[in-house]
């Protein structure tokens, strides 16, 4: 059960990151102007703050795994 | 006049507080190379945190971002993007070379390298090819503490000897203090710095527009293609794309942070500074924020150098001469504590991984040789700063692409530390192959001797052809002794208890 959910968030990083390497794809737009940043920043900076959650979540599962071993 | 010797007064102020903090943690120390090189592997997690983001958190950042929100726009997303994702690769490495260390007493990349691989050879060129990256990088932060004194100063320090002063007070607390001494400062710096790049990213968007939305519906007004990328803008998609991927594969090859995760008292401390380590990209939105303001108010031609947006942008704002002196401290800071870790890195990297590996017989754990390792080391302090202050004077790119520059060699180190720990198949001959013919593609591109592949980064294509080469010849060859591998491979594996035992034997 952990080890499903080490993965799934294992494959939302790699996710994240190929969203930002190919962030023109989606987000090469100054328009619309979300909280004072253009499209484009917005969007690397929400994924940025997705990644953080994302990693908070997989130190979680982490550590819970350890300590049942 | 007094307003120069105010805002110096600043600076030195601050010269003599980091060197304060830098002496500070250099007392009592025990005179081994394991406390200077790794801080005896004992460090917490809001010392690593800031270890960690001082090298992101650089000249780089600092003066490069703004150069390049302000000369290439959209572009710059990517400083943001790679420094929060360039972290993740660690979740990977970071325990497992901890472990590493703690088993084997390694205390750089290079010798892990060497460890898993047996080959001196591939070891002696992967610190090679490091150091001449640290002089890349090295050479960027002192460039800009070269124009930030001449600045504060008004010419009356000229561009060599503010270099040379900033350079002399890093020298001088990493060669008393080695690593406790670079990870303090950094905790001071790093503080410093991200509190004066909000005041001032935040000061310019409500001085100059009306907040931050108003500066950027202006900015698509007027410039429309500079919050784009792409055909027509300054960077086309393939180059963005390829930056972010070297960036990101690279960021925790260089050596001098890769081999922090020898200095963390723990496996989980370096989890848990990996978790808040995006954090820091959000630090540096602000930074950008200073060079997006500049694009209305001046024209590249007027400014001369991109990279001297951020000192333009206050001297122009009528800042009190104090606020200025705080500002280009906090300038120097984000170079010192980047010229730190490495000048530190690259000593270290130099005696044992190149005079000490040239030297049979040697025993590190015998005291007198431990403090002898020390003197070896400071001595490589210098003789690096020395070099590589000699090299800075001389050159003339811009910050950012200098540093992008030397990311491509390093991303040739990514092959190998993956085959370290996760491909038992890789042989010593492969992995030598491919680093080889990897760095060599790369530096054939960058000098024009090799042609350049459509508009990709060639420390990309180096790595690619470096993959391919590495998995082809390591199947070709015979494989490497199952158990020597396995412990590099299983690493997590093996229990405190062995590794205590190992440690008492030692």
């Amino acid at each position: 059960m952990m080890q499903v959910a080490r993965w799934l968030i294992g494959l939302t990083l790699i996710a994240i990151a190929v969203l930002q390497v190919f962030y023109w794809v989606f987000a090469n737009s100054a328009e619309p102007i979300v909280l004072g940043l253009p499209f484009g920043m917005f969007f690397v900076s929400s994924l940025i703050g997705i990644e953080f959650f994302a990693l908070l979540a997989l130190y979680f599962f982490d550590q819970s795994g350890d300590d049942k071993k | 006049m007094n307003e120069e010797y105010l805002v110096l007064g600043v600076i030195a102020l601050y010269f003599v507080s980091v060197f304060g903090v830098g002496a500070l943690a250099s007392r009592g120390q025990q005179a081994t190379r394991e406390e200077y090189v790794a801080g005896n592997r004992s460090l917490g997690l809001v010392v690593m945190y800031f270890l960690m983001g001082g090298a992101v958190f650089s000249a780089f950042a600092f003066l490069g971002g703004p150069g390049w929100a302000y000369s290439k726009g959209a572009a710059s997303f990517y400083i943001l993007a790679y420094s929060a994702l360039g972290i993740l690769p660690w979740w990977l490495w970071a325990p497992r070379t901890w472990m590493a260390g703690k088993k084997f007493g390694y205390v750089t990349q290079a010798q892990l390298i060497r460890g898993r691989f047996n080959s001196r050879l591939l070891s002696v060129m992967v610190a090679i090819v490091t150091i001449l990256a640290f002089v890349q990088y090295v050479t960027v932060q002192m460039k800009a503490s070269g124009y930030i004194l001449e600045l504060a100063s008004n010419g009356l320090i000229p561009f060599w000897a503010g270099s040379l002063i900033a350079y002399i007070v890093v020298v001088l607390y990493v060669f008393l203090g080695g690593l406790r001494s670079v990870a303090w400062t950094n905790v001071f710096q790093g503080a410093f710095m991200i509190i004066t790049a909000w005041v001032l990213g935040l000061y310019f968007v409500y001085a100059l527009y009306d907040g931050p939305a108003d500066m950027f519906q202006r900015i698509a007004e007027e410039v429309p293609s500079h919050l784009l990328i792409g055909p027509g803008s300054s960077m086309g998609y393939g180059e963005y794309s390829s930056i972010m991927i070297i960036s990101i594969l690279g960021f925790t090859m260089w050596p001098h942070l890769f081999m922090k995760a020898y200095a963390a008292r723990s496996p989980k401390t370096l989890k848990q500074m990996i978790v808040i380590y995006p954090t820091f990209s959000i630090f540096l939105v602000p930074v950008l924020f200073i060079g997006f303001a500049g694009v209305l108010q001046v024209s590249p031609i007027e400014l001369g150098d991109v990279d001297r947006i951020l000192p333009w942008m206050f001297t122009n704002a009528g800042f009190h001469p104090l606020a200025i002196g705080l500002v280009l401290a906090a300038a120097l800071a984000a170079a010192m504590s980047t010229q730190d870790t490495v000048t530190h890195a690259a000593g270290s990297v130099f005696v044992e991984d190149i005079v000490k590996a040239s030297s049979r017989k040697h025993d590190s754990e015998n005291p007198e040789s431990a403090a002898h390792d020390r003197t070896l080391i400071r001595l490589a302090v210098v003789l690096f700063g020395f070099a590589s202050y000699m090299i800075a004077i001389v050159g003339g790119q811009t910050l950012v692409s200098l540093l992008v520059g030397a990311y491509g060699s390093i991303v040739q180190i990514f092959p190998l530390i993956a085959a370290t720990f996760f491909w038992r198949r890789a042989t010593a001959a492969g992995a030598t192959a491919g680093f080889i013919v990897g760095t060599i593609i790369y530096y054939g591109m960058v000098f024009g001797f090799v042609p350049g592949f459509y508009d990709l980064h060639p420390g990309l294509v180096g790595l690619v052809i470096n993959i391919v080469i590495i998995f082809v010849v390591s199947i070709l060859t015979k494989p490497m002794d199952c158990a020597h591998v396995s412990q590099f491979i299983n690493i997590l594996e093996h229990d405190e208890s062995s590794i205590n035992s190992n440690r008492n034997h030692r």
